[in-house]
């Protein structure tokens, strides 16, 4: 009998999946433990071992990388000797309703992507619904985010001069200002503990690390893939950390660790405009920072009006963690280390 | 002379329009009425204005004695926009209310009851009015002549049966058809009398007419003329004639002209000179041939309004009142409408078989004959046919009849009336005519009335335009409708489900209107859209409510009007649900769930999820044991478990 190749589940509410691309090609012999192809949960990516040996034979229907994948759904076959391929008999096109179609129409759905629910015949709108909307990421965020809601926030606003910070990255580029931010916040958790800190069950938690996190809009997904340890790294270490992450991420091929343990985060729509934002806690992080545009902007110094550029920063803050005085100290600290960038002793590289 | 004058007027328009048919002018048939003027001229001559005339087929001659302008006559056989029915009718649809012509028909028979309501009216509003019914030999073999009469005996209405027996209908003897070829003695069966004449004499018609309409008026009740006579062209333009006569018999009866005859008598009386009548006879065929050029000129009707004027203009009503706190019953609801709307309206009088001091078989009318006496409750005898044709004569002529059927079953014996006459009046008479009549019964299978008092035809009677078909569920609609059916125009068939009769539910005490066409959500639900009917709305809010205890959420339905159909209402409750499953008693052919099926697969089809289904009656007749009984109704069970199973399509 040739052994099915399916789907599996990689986490226990995993119910469908992002097809990442074949390891092997159609007619390899696989061993069994042999990664044969990658999938992607809304936790991870992963490469799928195969749990037999044979003949790998790839249906003529295979998913193609990035289709969304159901648990369950059959890939291909791993055939032994002699064995040939399977007439998986064809079944008749698949029924739609005429409202599934409607939907399918207006949200651009393939329908050819979309599959009836486990042990009905036909596709409904609800199936065409669930393909359009969750990318599974998608059900990330929004759970996530309904987290974060939960938690109690506040809001800090204050502008960093940016005169020198704009001087010091002319100087380095192709350097970027989310590799400084992410240095800069990385540094001001290392001299504010009771900010390194997250809210479980029943109570704080200290951090030992001081991994930071960066939003980013890969494609369709947002992600917010973490930089390891950025205090204790050279800007041109933290810029490579940060362009290896997000290529693993466009490439789908991002490990756990990609999304482990960080305790902060940094939103920056500064490129896109944006004055200023408050962002949303990404859970269970304690602190998020939104930067806003670096621009000249009016600033009073002495009794004189003069045009400087400055550099809007917002943190949002989980109260059950970190009180307004630690937070608004947490703030200064990381204006101050913005406003001298290298000038603070630490390895700035 | 002014006898003279009509009947040359009649002869000379009618041999005019003969070779205008020939010449296809006229679209459709033409019957003439050559050879029988004496009666038409000699009866209308005692007519008023405001006296109606009830006529048939072969009605030219009625309509223009009564005195329809022969343009009007021409113009309508031409089909153009200034014919007395604006080219809805033609030659066999006649109407011109203005001047009390109040239709000629296509169907034989039915003018004789209409004329009876329309002598119903007249006493009933106390006024000297008259209705004449003109019909042929052919008509008094017919239920209708044995029905129109005796009501009109019974009640001593103020009419004139004038039957024109020409002793053919269509090619078939009378002398044949007839078991008592003696039509005026009939008269003696209901007990007033019948006069014999002949029918080519217009003085003898006159002088018979002129008595028979004084007795009318006098209260003295019907009278039934027979004018024996002969018409000399073929039945129908067109048509051969010598099949079933002789061109002897047809030459001789031509000898026996009634015009000829009358201009011989007027001169030997002296009463006129042969130039007199010969200057007539010139000025009326100048003006006929004038009036016939016109007609040839005449405008058509704009085609756009071919549907116009099918139902009246409905009238704006108020938001209906809450319904408030107290409970009462479904039928003590439908009282309480039609109490205080008797109160209201004097013009409204209820027809039915113990309907009277009884107070009804489902007590309809308990205690409405003290208040308002026997001539607004009006026991009947059996004669369902007899009493709507009369309904429908009385609405024509300015009252609002009730008719109770007890049991909807026995509407059927009147099929004909609603059908042809009562739904299409409005329309054939270019919406001058108004129907406010309301036709009421119990519906639905229940208390082992086995076949022949469980019926329900809200689906047949929904494919007839010109009816307005309405069957609440709940005693709130049951009063708000019934009370907007008793101030609407149109003929309302109300069909109330006889096991929901004692039904309980909040009514507000005052009166109030729920327009027609308006779908009332029982219950709100997104999964499914459950559309039920009479009896079975009920029984599927019921279902319904079980299935929320299994975590199904369930939108019902009632359409509480099943014509006008208010599908937009279906239509948007489906865009929630994607699901479709219609309940109805009434058989699934044909049937009004068959209806909404197809409209919402049409404006629907978006929007389905799944295939429509529908919950029907069994294809059966009703069967009477109570271990037969159920099973031929979706019963609740049935209905839970249809709605499970579409849920999960
Ligand atoms: C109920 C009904 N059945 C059949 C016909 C077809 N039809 C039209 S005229 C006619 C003969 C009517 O004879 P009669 O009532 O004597 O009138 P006549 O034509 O002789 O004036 C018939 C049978 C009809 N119009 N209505
Ligand atoms: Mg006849």
């Amino acid at each position: 009998m040739a052994i099915e190749i399916t789907v599996p589940r990689l986490g226990w509410s995993m119910e469908e999946g992002i097809f990442g691309n074949w390891l092997k090609a159609n007619g390899d012999t696989v061993s069994a433990g042999e990664p044969l192809f990658s999938l992607e949960s809304d936790k991870v990516t992963m490469d799928v071992e195969a749990l037999d040996s044979g003949v790998l034979h790839i249906l003529a229907t295979s998913p193609q990388p990035g289709d969304v994948v159901t648990v369950g759904q059959l890939l291909g076959h791993l055939l032994r000797e002699g064995e040939s391929v399977p007439v998986v008999s064809s079944p008749e096109r698949t029924p739609v309703s005429p409202r599934a179609r409607a939907v399918a129409k207006e949200l651009g759905v393939d329908l050819a992507q979309v599959q009836p629910r486990p042990g009905k015949q036909r596709i409904i709108a609800a199936d065409v619904q669930k393909i359009a909307r969750p990318l599974p990421h998608r059900v990330t965020v929004a759970t996530r985010m309904e987290e974060s809601f939960r938690a109690p926030h506040f809001y800090l606003h204050a502008d960093a001069d940016a005169e020198a910070l704009a001087h010091y990255r002319d100087q380095r580029r192709p350097l970027s200002y989310n590799d400084l931010l992410l240095k800069a916040i990385a540094l001001a958790l290392t001299r504010h503990p009771r900010v390194n800190a997250y809210w479980a069950n029943d109570g704080v938690v200290a951090r030992v690390t001081h991994h930071v996190a960066l939003a980013a809009q890969v494609g369709e997904q947002l992600l917010t893939p973490v930089i390891p340890n950025p205090a204790e790294k050279s800007l041109a270490q933290i810029t490579a950390d940060r362009l290896e992450v997000l290529e693993r991420c466009r490439q789908r091929t991002t490990r756990p660790a990609d999304f482990a343990d960080a305790s902060a985060t940094l939103s920056n729509l500064g490129p896109f405009g944006v004055d200023r934002f408050q962002a949303i806690l990404n859970p269970p992080q304690s602190i998020i920072v939104a930067a806003g545009s670096i621009r000249k902007r009016p600033v009073v110094v002495g009794d004189a009006v003069v045009a400087r550029l400055t550099l809007p920063i917002s943190l949002s803050v989980d109260h059950r963690v970190v009180d307004g005085v630690a937070a608004a100290a947490f703030l200064q600290t990381l204006i101050a280390i913005l406003e001298a960038p290298g000038a603070t002793g630490e390895s700035w590289g | 002379m002014n006898l003279y004058r009509t009947m040359q007027l009649i002869r000379t328009a009618e041999e005019q329009l003969a070779r205008c048919h020939a010449r296809g002018l006229v679209h459709g048939a033409c019957h003439t009425y050559v050879g029988q003027e004496a009666i038409a001229a000699g009866v209308c001559a005692h007519l008023n204005n405001d006296d109606v005339v009830f006529s048939t087929h072969r009605g030219h001659g009625h309509a223009l004695a009564k005195g329809l302008p022969p343009a009007e006559l021409f113009e309508e056989l031409f089909g153009r926009a200034g014919g007395c029915s604006r080219g809805r009718g033609g030659s066999m649809h006649l109407f011109s209310p203005e001047i009390g012509l109040m239709g000629t028909s296509g169907i034989v028979g039915p003018s004789i009851l209409q004329a009876a309501g329309a002598g119903y009216s007249f006493a009933l509003r106390k006024t000297n009015q008259v209705a004449v019914a003109f019909f042929g030999d052919g008509a008094v073999n017919n239920g209708a002549f044995h029905e129109g009469l005796n009501l009109a005996a019974i009640w001593k209405l103020p009419v004139l049966f004038v039957c024109e027996n020409n002793q053919f209908a269509t090619e078939v003897p009378f002398a044949y058809a007839a078991g008592n070829p003696e039509v005026a003695s009939r008269a003696a069966n209901y007990g007033f009398t019948g006069v014999s004449l002949d029918g080519n004499d217009a003085l003898a018609v006159h002088r018979a007419a002129g008595e028979a309409i004084a007795r009318a008026r006098q209260g003295l009740g019907p009278t039934l003329l027979e004018c024996k006579t002969y018409r000399t062209r073929p039945h129908s333009e067109g048509m051969g004639d010598y099949t079933y006569r002789t061109r002897e018999e047809v030459a001789a009866w031509r000898e026996r002209c009634p015009i000829a005859r009358l201009r011989a008598t007027l001169i030997e009386r002296g009463e006129a000179t042969a130039a007199a009548l010969d200057a007539i006879d010139a000025e009326l065929r100048a003006e006929i041939a004038a009036v016939s050029e016109a007609a040839e000129k005449a405008p058509f009707p704009e085609s756009s309004t071919a549907t116009t004027h099918v139902y009246a203009t409905p009238r704006r009503v108020d938001a209906p009142a809450e319904p408030g706190t107290r409970e009462i019953s479904y039928s003590a609801a439908t009282l309480e409408a039609l109490d205080h709307e008797m109160a209201r309206n004097p013009h409204i009088f209820v027809l039915g078989e113990g309907i009277g001091v009884r107070g009804g078989n489902f007590g309809t009318t308990v205690g409405l004959y003290a208040k308002y006496g026997a001539q607004r409750l009006r026991d009947t005898p059996i004669t369902e046919r007899g009493f709507v044709g009369l309904a429908g004569g009385a609405a024509m002529t300015g009252t609002r009849p009730v008719v109770d059927f007890m049991f909807i079953d026995f509407i059927n014996d009147a099929f004909g009336e609603i059908i042809n006459q009562i739904a299409k009046m409005q329309y054939m008479s270019s919406g001058r005519l108004r129907m406010p009549l309301l036709l009421r019964g119990c519906v639905g299978i229940g208390h082992a009335a086995a076949t022949h008092h469980s019926g329900s035809y809200h689906s047949i009677y929904s494919h007839i335009p010109g009816l307005r078909v309405v069957m609440p569920s709940t005693p709130y609609d049951a009063k708000g409708l019934l009370i907007h059916a008793l101030r609407c125009d149109d003929p309302v068939l109300f069909l109330e489900p006889r096991e929901l009769l004692s039904l309980k539910g909040p009514v507000p005490e005052g009166d109030y209107e729920i327009e027609f066409g308006q779908a009332r959500t029982l219950l709100a639900g997104n999964q499914i859209t459950v559309v039920g009917l009479g009896h079975l709305a009920q029984r599927a809010l019921a279902a319904a409510r079980s299935l929320q205890a299994e975590g199904l959420s369930v939108e019902v339905i009632d359409p509480r009007t099943v014509s006008p159909l208010d599908t937009e209402s279906i239509r948007r409750s489906l865009a929630k649900t994607g699901r479709l499953l219609i309940v109805d008693e009434a058989f699934g052919p044909c049937g009004i769930g068959a209806e909404i099926a197809a409209q919402m697969a049409d404006i629907g089809f978006d929007l389905l999820d799944a295939p429509i289904r529908r919950l029907n009656g069994a294809f059966a007749p009703t069967p009477y044991s109570p271990t037969l009984e159920p099973e031929v109704i979706p019963s609740q069970a049935r209905i839970e478990a249809a709605i499970r199973e579409l849920v999960d399509e």
